[in-house]
């Protein structure tokens, strides 16, 4: 195996359609210690619910003998002094989408292949950076330090992920040509089969990507199915899956948090209608109409909820949106007092040829709306014009019964 | 490379009405409250109100209309614990304020 900081083969030169596994292990753990850093050097266990069972999604190298996919039970009897952390799905997802998007503004070509794990197409990129050291040296400076990313290089994906799991954080392995000989004493366990497949081939007493190759692979196939041929494929070196681009669909995001968490409907509709208000006043929906609005929403001491909702045509307005929502979000009981309220609407389509009512009040509204940027304007800011809002009228606290919201007609 | 960037802008948050106001309040041995002292009216900062504090009055509290306790959130961090005074003062003035139970400081709220 040639190996190397930079991850530059024997010859200096870059072999034409190679391939970069960016990985970033442990992901969750990563992100949860970029955001609370009191919490490094001390054990964290991160779980979540897959039903009625708590089960650890990731841990830190201090929690010891811990696992991902442990039950809690066993995690907390294992390490008791653990720090226990709720995951937060959607906080990781923003982690990994700002790490792909680091990445599309060095490559054309990026891959999403997981929580994590991209894959960078490197063909040309030499031209761009000068020699291929400086392609991976930009690479593993595209997550945040914290992340400590690993880089593998080699002509196919496979290759490629070996390489990056073999190799220290914050450096880079180069596959050598033979592929095959590089992966014969790797375990099986890095071949993406379920778990039952990887026991069963355990059972026959093959443990290593070599002994895999050294079988037929019609005996193979017999035993695993489809999934086995690619898996003996994959453990003899041989991976020419494309690498299939991921492409970010626009989207416009509003978010509003709120004094106090709300269990109840009525305070989170008013929050959807002021943020759906925004977000269809936003230059980028400008007219057009959108297939998708997701939800997502912090719960107090609860993992965060996310919903999304697919309308049944594209919608333009707020008010159909609004409605369209309300009656499929009430339908569903609330996960638990929701501290904020994220909207991302998406799947923007062209403007609908919809006839608009001749004599409605869309005149007065537009007369207000101009009358609001001509303040914007005047004053260099948002102009400080509230509208009332019952929140909790039943409240027996006071200042949860109303509050100012920012005008937006 | 284009970058496509979700289109996000500051996250606006809900601005509470009648938010309590804190208050000084002279209270008895049983912490119920017997004089009100309120700031000026012009007195909205923290520097203005030091500034005020001669100009503050003092108010007798002649009677105690009503009392009630609030208690909520006592799951979360930071409970809600409050005893609600409706007092009239001695120029005939009513107000509602309450004893927060938690740190014992007092607050002026209408609503």
């Amino acid at each position: 195996m040639a190996k190397n900081d930079t991850g530059k083969n024997d010859t200096g030169k870059n072999d034409t359609g190679s391939i970069a596994c960016v990985l970033i292990t442990h992901l969750p753990v990563k992100a949860e210690l970029k955001r609370y850093p009191e919490l490094r050097g001390k054990p964290v266990v991160i779980t979540q619910s897959h039903g009625s069972k708590e089960l650890v999604l990731d841990n830190s190298p201090q929690a010891r003998g811990v696992g991902p996919g442990m039950p809690l039970q066993e995690a907390m009897s294992l390490c008791k002094e653990a720090v226990l952390l709720q995951a937060d799905g959607p906080y990781y997802n923003d982690a990994f989408d700002s790490l792909t998007s680091s990445l599309e503004m060095r490559s054309p070509l990026v891959e999403r292949a997981g929580m994590g794990c991209a894959y960078v197409g490197l063909e040309g990129l030499e031209l761009m950076y000068g020699d291929e050291a400086r392609v991976i040296t930009s690479l593993i400076q595209a997550a945040p330090q914290e992340f400590n990313p690993r880089v593998g290089v080699a002509t196919g994906k496979f290759p490629a992920y070996v390489a990056a799991v073999v190799t220290e954080g914050g450096r880079a392995t180069r596959a050598p040509r033979d592929a095959a000989g590089f992966l014969r004493d790797r375990s099986i366990n890095l071949l993406p089969l379920s778990w039952e497949k990887k026991s069963r081939l355990q059972r026959f007493g093959i443990y290593t990507l070599g002994q895999l190759a050294d079988l037929p692979m019609g005996a193979v196939q017999a035993q695993l199915g489809v999934e086995g041929g690619k898996a003996w494929e994959l453990a003899g070196g041989r991976d020419n899956s494309p690498l299939v681009a991921h492409h970010s669909e626009p989207t416009v995001e509003e978010s509003l948090s709120f004094p106090s968490p709300y269990s109840t409907w009525r305070p989170i509709l008013t929050a959807l209608g002021i943020l759906l208000g925004r977000a269809f006043s936003r230059p980028e929906v400008n007219g057009r109409y959108v297939r998708t609005a997701t939800l997502e929403s912090h719960v107090f001491r609860r993992p965060p909820w996310v919903r999304r909702f697919t309308f049944k045509e594209a919608l333009g307005g707020k008010e159909k949106a609004l409605s369209s929502l309300k009656s499929r979000m009430t339908a569903k009981e609330l996960p638990g007092p929701l501290e904020d309220l994220k909207l991302t609407l998406a799947g923007f389509t062209g403007e609908s040829g919809i006839q608009a009512g001749l004599f409605s009040d869309i005149r007065k509204q537009e007369q207000l709306r101009e009358m609001m940027r001509q303040l914007e304007v005047h004053l260099g800011g948002k102009p400080p014009i509230y509208r009332m809002k019952e929140i909790e009228p039943w409240s027996r606290i006071p200042e949860r019964r109303q509050a100012l919201v920012p005008f937006d007609p | 490379m284009k970058k496509r960037q979700p289109a996000s802008r500051q996250p606006i948050s809900y601005r509470s009405l009648n938010y309590p106001a804190p208050v000084t309040v002279a209270e008895d041995g049983e912490a119920r409250p017997l004089s009100i002292t309120l700031p000026s009216a012009s007195s909205r900062t923290q520097a203005r109100r030091d500034r005020s504090q001669a100009q503050a009055q003092t108010l007798r509290i002649n009677s105690i209309e009503d009392v009630w306790q609030v208690d909520d959130e006592w799951w979360r961090e930071k409970p809600i614990s409050r005893k609600y005074y409706r007092v009239v003062t001695e120029n005939d003035r009513h107000f509602t304020i309450f004893r927060d139970q938690t740190n014992g400081a007092w607050y002026r709220q209408q609503g």
